[in-house]
């Protein structure tokens, strides 16, 4: 990686990088390459340097844009909380909503801190539902089944995001998380949310020896509730929980129901269509498809969709537990690979195969993708990839074969790669606390 | 398909006397549990694709069919490619002692040198044909072979394999 930080690489990109590497190798050699004092602070945090950093950021008032989550890991972590508030509150209006929500679940899941982990749940609550409601060839549906539709994508965000911090804290959990989950089991109606949260307590309390046979039975009496049709990705998640908990027996129950759940709403031919997360305006040019044709068309974009959310949260799954059942998350993820052929599942596999030693066959099939790829936005894409894959702890020798190829990089593929590097490397080298 | 029968036969009863023997008994019980399913699976795919009984088995051909042929045919969970070169080893080593194989060391030999690459091309998803993508997408998901789950997932198969999205 000396190369990249050698070439004529922007400061930001040579800050992010170096924070990357920062947490990847735990070392202070890097420090003196950062520029910018929110992302020294932020790797002298990971170091837990933290007087240093504090030193460092205590009389900046302003943050630029770039460094927002660099900012927010550093207050969170000196316990500003006064500061981080103010923050949030910055990152909602200059990125809106969603994207705010995003930076502060990263931060979460990197610091451990409580303190903004209510503001988290509290801003998720509140997105407006109809972010996720693409125009579809169909009718608007009447208002009842909107409300029921709002309803299950709030839930579904808030039951996702507390599950995914709690299987990528599992082992220095959040201190209010649990009582937090317990909360919301009781302010959700459906069953297939309730599955997530009853799913992800069985992991926690296993993985502290407690018993979880209630909350089990339980999980066998959802699967009889018609609320497991809204969709799969819940059930993908409460799938994931209940294999790094060891309880098989449930958690086959469950992935057994998600490719039937998969196709089900096409056989609907109605309301259900709605649940489609994607944009899909405008994929037509030509004026008038067929109705079947449109119809066909948006079912297999919200499959494909509904695969890249699995993608998601078996990634997660493999950076919580290692080698664990791995070869069941490697199963699922070459058929996601050979259904969509997308290369968020290549990546997937290598990181299967990585973790049970097989460097050479992740280094071949990379290489022959790279080969075959003629577009540039896909290449792109690939590079993009690369960025997770090389913070991968179990990558070893890959990351040579990684550093090769970013010598033939374009500068544009450099800054995905390292973006993607620094982001991920957050969620994967998490501060113990 | 009479002399394919024949080898059907021949094998069952080489595996009757195999399972007697000190080389099953010291196979892992994890082997144990696919120990049949190898060793009929290759027989047959020695015969149909070389023309070769258990006791002319070459060398070449036999990595040849596990090398290439049974990542592209097996439907199966990892676990079962893992097992295939302990097994064979052991059933090469025994008829080799029953004087049914010639020069068993080499087989051998060969089988553990060909250990990895056997398990890596198995692994490999762009090795595997259209019919075992979908009973390994029945399997990956832990769903039963049957003919409606079949059916839901050829159809899986179909449309996300149909041109219907133009490229963005």
């Amino acid at each position: 990686m000396a190369s990249l930080l050698d070439e004529q690489l922007p400061r930001l990109y040579r800050d992010k990088l170096s924070v990357g590497l920062t947490r990847i190798y735990n070392t202070d050699k890097y420090l003196d390459i950062i520029t910018d004092k929110f992302f020294l602070a932020e790797a002298l945090c990971h170091l837990k340097r933290l007087g240093e950093a504090e030193q460092l950021i205590k009389r900046r008032r302003t943050v630029g844009r770039e460094a927002y989550r660099s900012a927010l890991i550093s207050y969170a972590l000196l316990n500003r909380t006064d500061k981080a508030n103010r923050l949030i509150d910055e990152m909602c209006t200059n990125l809106g909503r969603s994207r705010a929500i995003d930076e502060i679940f990263y931060v979460v899941i990197y610091s451990g801190v409580d303190n903004l982990l209510r503001p988290l749940i509290k801003l998720t609550e509140g997105i407006e539902s109809n972010t996720f409601l693409p125009v579809t060839s169909h009718e608007k549906p009447p208002r009842s089944i909107l409300n029921i539709l709002d309803r299950f994508i709030k839930d579904y965000l808030t039951a996702h995001t507390l599950s995914t911090i709690i299987l990528l804290r599992i082992n220095s959990p959040l201190q209010s998380i649990i009582e937090l989950v317990k909360n919301e089991i009781k302010k959700t109606p459906l069953a297939v949310i309730k599955a997530v949260y009853y799913s992800t307590l069985i992991l926690y309390l296993k993985s502290r020896g407690k018993e979880v046979e209630y909350y089990k039975n339980e999980l066998k009496e959802f699967l009889k509730d018609k609320s497991i049709l809204f969709g799969s990705p819940p059930l993908m998640i409460t799938f994931i929980n209940l294999l790094a908990a060891d309880e098989l027996d449930v958690a086959y129950k469950y992935l057994q129901q998600i490719l039937p759940v998969l196709i089900f709403p096409s056989k609907l031919h109605g309301y259900l269509d709605y649940l489609s997360p994607p944009q899909v305006k405008n994929i037509f040019y030509a004026e008038k498809a067929s109705e079947k044709l449109v119809e066909l068309a948006l079912e297999k974009r919200r499959v494909i969709e509904n695969f890249l959310a699995f993608a998601f949260d078996l990634e997660n799954y493999m950076i919580s537990q290692g080698q664990k059942h791995v070869w069941k998350i490697e199963e699922i993820a070459a058929i996601g690979y050979l259904l969509t052929r997308d290369i968020k599942f290549l990546q997937l596999l290598v990181m299967a195969w990585v973790r049970q030693g097989f460097h050479d066959l992740a280094e071949e099939v990379l290489g022959d993708a790279l080969m075959s790829i003629q577009d540039k936005n896909v290449r792109y894409d690939f590079i993009q990839i690369l960025g997770i894959i090389y913070a991968d702890p179990y990558s070893g020798k890959l990351r040579g074969f990684i550093e090769n190829i970013l010598q033939r990089a374009t500068m544009r593929e450099k800054k995905a790669f390292i973006d993607t590097m620094y982001v991920d490397t957050a969620r994967i080298y998490r501060i113990q606390l | 398909m009479n002399e394919s029968r024949e080898i059907v036969r021949e094998v069952r009863s080489l595996y009757k006397r195999f399972v007697r023997s000190k080389y099953y008994r010291s196979l892992d019980k994890r082997h144990k549990e696919f120990a049949k399913d190898v060793i009929e699976l290759t027989a047959e795919f020695m015969y149909d694709y070389f023309l070769q009984s258990p006791n002319n088995w070459v060398k070449r051909d036999l990595i040849d069919c596990l090398v290439n042929i049974f990542p592209r045919k097996v439907s199966e969970h990892l676990i079962f490619f893992e097992s295939v070169v302990p097994v064979l080893i052991n059933f090469v080593k025994f008829l080799g002692e029953d004087g049914k194989i010639r020069r068993a060391d080499r087989i051998v030999a060969a089988l553990r040198k060909s250990e990895h690459l056997i398990i890596k091309n198995a692994k490999d998803p762009d090795r595997w044909g259209m019919a075992k993508t979908i009973l390994m997408t029945l399997m990956a998901f832990e769903m039963e072979i049957s003919d409606e789950n079949l059916r839901l997932t050829a159809y899986l198969w179909n449309l996300l394999q149909s041109r219907l999205i133009p490229e963005v």
